[in-house]
C-alpha cells in the first residue's frame, strides 16, 4: 500500500488515510482563494503548525486555539483522516472539557437538553448527589 | 449534508479567518503536480455533521473524545466529569454507558448505579464507615487514600437506625444528610428482630429472581400490590444476616452467615456472574433505585417457620442451579502467647473489636457423598477470597473492603447488622 503523505513546499508534513486523499484533492483551493470549504479555512493552521512543529503531545498548538477553532480543525482532521493530528486536537478537547458543568459542555457543543422531563430531573440529581464529597 | 452549508454558518459567526492558496503534492496514485479547484466526484459519503450548528461532534469524535475523559479522570473527586458528560444528552449517556465500565471490571465507582452493582473480581474496592453515636447515623465513603484514620473520602451512602418496638431499622439513602425512607434517595433498609440476632436486608430494586423470592406456599397477601402508605416505595427481601454463638458460646467469636437470595452460588463458578443487575438510564431516580410496592408485614417476618422456609431447602428446580450464596466469617484462630482471637485483616484493621469480621463463600457439601477413595475436590480457587471485611480501626472509624459478587449497597448493610447484634464476646 503506497502512504500517501502530504508535501507542501517539498516537506512532508502529515499521512492521510485513503479516504482523505479524495477529499483532499477535491477541496483544493485555486490561486485566488474562492473555494468556500472549511478544509481551506482550517488546512492551512494545520499545515503550519506541521511545518514548525511537526504533530506531538508536547508543543501547546492547541493552547492559543479558541474552541471554535479547535473544534473545526478536529473537523478537518477527521474528514481528511489525518490521524496523529486528529489524537492530538481529541485530547486537546478532551482537557478542554474536564472541568467544566453540565451546562458549559451543551453550550461548548450546541447540544440540547433530549433527556424527558423526568430524565432531566433524575440524571441531574444524579450529578448533584456524585458532587458530595467529605 | 456536504461542507458547505456548514462553512456558510461559520462564516457568519466569525469571518476573520483568512483564507490562504497552498500547492498540493500528493504522490502516489494521486500522480504529481498541482490539484486545481475544480470538484472532484466524491465516491464517498462526507462526514455528517449535525444539523442544528455544525457545533456537533460525530459519534466516533465524540467516542473518542469521551474516551480520553473517562481514562484520565479514574479517581474522584475528578470522576464526577464522567458524570458530568452523562447528563449532557441522549446520545452522550448511550456513549458513557457503553465506555465506563462496571466496577466489576473496572474496580471504579463512576454512576449512583455503581452503588448496587458488583464490586470487582480483581482486588477490593476500600471504603469506611464514620459513625455519629448522637445522630444514630453511618456514613459511608470511597477511600481516596491508603492511609487508615485520614477522614479522605468520597460520600457513598448513608444509615440512619430508629428502634422500634419489635425491631431496629437502619434506612440506607444515597444522601449524606437527608435520610429518609420518603426521599427519592431511598435505597434500602436493614431490619433486625428483637433480639438482634437476625436481619434482613431490603433492596428498593426488585433482584433477578423477584417471583421466587416467597417461599412456596405463602398467602397470597405476599404478592399484594397494595401500596402502603407509609412504605412508598418497593421493599425487596435480598439477604438474610443471621449471628449464633460458635459452639464455645460467648467464649468464642460468634458465627455469622449471610444468605444472599439475590446472588446465586453460581455467581462464584467459574464463568459465573450475579443476573439482573441495575441498569444505568434512570427515567427518574426512583424508577431506577426502586418497583412496584409491596406490603411487608412485621410480625411474621421473623417467626421460626418463616425463617426456616426462606433458609431451608428449596423446590427441586432451585437446588443447584439458582441457590443463594451463602456467606460465613472465616474463623479466627486462637493465638495462644496473645490469648486473643485473631484473623489477618492485612493493615486495615488495626482495633480489637467483636464486631471485625471477614467473610468468605460458604462451600456446600457435594451432591453425591464422595466414595471413600475419593476426596472431595477442592472448592474453586473463587471460595477462598475473603468478600467482605469489615473492623474496627478508631472510636468511630471502620473500614470496609467489599469484592464480587457483593455490591456496595449489600456489603453496607451486612456490616451495619454488626453494629447492632447484641452477641457479644468474653
Amino acid at each position: 500500500n503506497e502512504e500517501n503523505i502530504f508535501e507542501d513546499g517539498g516537506q512532508q508534513l502529515f499521512k492521510v488515510e485513503e479516504q482523505g486523499c479524495s477529499r483532499l484533492c477535491s477541496h483544493s483551493s485555486t490561486s485566488d482563494g474562492t473555494s468556500e470549504d472549511m478544509v481551506v479555512l482550517q488546512l492551512p493552521y494545520i499545515i503550519k503548525f506541521c511545518k514548525a512543529h511537526g504533530v506531538s503531545k508536547e508543543n501547546e498548538f492547541g493552547k492559543g486555539k479558541s474552541n471554535d477553532e479547535l473544534k473545526e480543525m478536529l473537523l478537518v482532521a477527521d474528514y481528511l483522516t489525518i490521524k496523529d493530528t486528529l489524537d492530538y486536537l481529541a485530547e486537546t478537547l478532551a482537557n478542554r472539557i474536564k472541568n467544566k458543568s453540565v451546562e458549559y459542555i451543551r453550550k461548548f457543543f450546541g447540544i440540547e437538553n433530549n433527556f424527558m422531563p423526568e430524565e432531566k430531573e433524575a440524571t441531574r440529581k444524579e450529578y448533584e448527589l456524585l458532587r458530595l464529597l467529605i | 449534508m456536504s461542507f458547505r452549508s456548514i462553512v456558510r454558518d461559520v462564516r457568519d459567526g466569525f469571518g476573520s479567518l483568512s483564507r490562504r492558496s497552498f500547492e498540493v503534492r500528493l504522490p502516489g496514485h494521486h500522480g504529481r503536480g498541482k490539484s486545481h479547484g475544480s470538484v472532484h466526484e466524491l465516491h464517498d459519503q462526507p462526514v455528517v455533521i449535525q444539523n442544528s450548528r455544525w457545533a456537533g461532534l460525530p459519534p466516533e469524535l465524540l467516542r473518542d473524545v469521551i474516551k480520553r475523559l473517562e481514562a484520565s479522570e479514574s479517581t474522584w473527586p475528578a470522576r464526577k466529569h464522567v458524570v458530568a458528560c452523562a447528563a449532557v444528552c441522549r446520545s452522550w449517556r448511550e456513549m458513557c454507558k457503553e465506555i465506563v465500565r462496571n466496577p466489576e471490571f473496572s474496580g471504579k465507582i463512576t454512576f449512583p448505579v455503581s452503588l448496587k452493582q458488583p464490586g470487582p473480581r480483581d482486588g477490593t474496592i476500600q471504603c469506611f464507615i464514620k459513625r455519629d453515636k448522637s445522630n444514630l447515623t453511618y456514613h459511608l465513603f470511597l477511600c481516596l487514600s491508603p492511609a487508615l484514620l485520614v477522614e479522605n473520602g468520597k460520600f457513598l451512602l448513608s444509615a440512619k437506625r430508629t428502634r422500634r418496638t419489635t425491631c431496629t431499622e437502619y434506612v440506607i439513602s444515597m444522601d449524606a444528610d437527608n435520610i429518609s425512607r420518603s426521599s427519592s434517595t431511598y435505597i434500602g433498609k436493614l431490619r433486625s428482630n428483637f433480639l438482634g440476632t437476625k436481619f434482613i436486608i431490603y433492596d428498593t430494586q426488585p433482584p433477578y429472581n423477584s417471583a421466587q423470592l416467597s417461599p412456596p406456599g405463602r398467602s397470597r397477601r405476599f404478592y399484594s400490590k397494595k401500596v402502603s402508605p407509609k412504605v412508598p416505595t418497593g421493599s425487596y427481601n435480598i439477604a438474610q444476616v443471621s449471628y449464633e454463638l460458635n459452639v464455645l458460646g460467648t467464649r468464642g467469636p460468634r458465627r455469622m452467615h449471610c444468605t444472599m437470595h439475590s446472588i446465586p452460588a453460581s455467581a462464584l463458578e467459574p464463568g459465573g456472574s450475579v443476573p439482573g443487575q441495575a441498569e444505568l438510564n434512570p427515567r427518574s431516580l426512583e424508577d431506577s433505585l426502586r418497583s412496584f410496592s409491596k406490603s411487608i408485614d412485621v410480625s411474621t417476618e421473623f417467626s421460626s417457620s418463616r425463617f426456616s422456609d426462606i433458609v431451608g431447602p428449596r423446590d427441586e428446580e432451585d437446588e443447584g442451579k439458582d441457590r443463594p450464596l451463602i456467606l460465613r466469617n472465616k474463623a479466627p484462630r486462637w493465638h495462644e502467647q496473645l490469648q486473643c482471637w485473631c484473623l489477618n485483616f492485612r493493615g486495615r484493621v488495626t482495633v480489637a473489636s467483636v464486631k471485625n469480621f471477614q467473610l468468605i463463600a460458604a462451600t456446600q457439601p457435594a451432591a453425591g457423598a464422595p466414595t471413600p477413595s475419593q476426596p472431595p475436590p477442592p472448592p474453586p480457587s473463587d471460595h477462598d477470597k475473603i468478600i467482605l471485611q469489615f473492623g474496627k480501626v478508631g472510636k468511630d472509624m471502620f473500614t470496609m473492603d467489599y469484592r464480587y459478587p457483593l455490591s456496595a449497597f449489600q456489603a453496607f448493610a451486612i456490616c451495619l447488622s454488626s453494629f447492632d447484634t447484641k452477641l457479644a464476646c468474653e
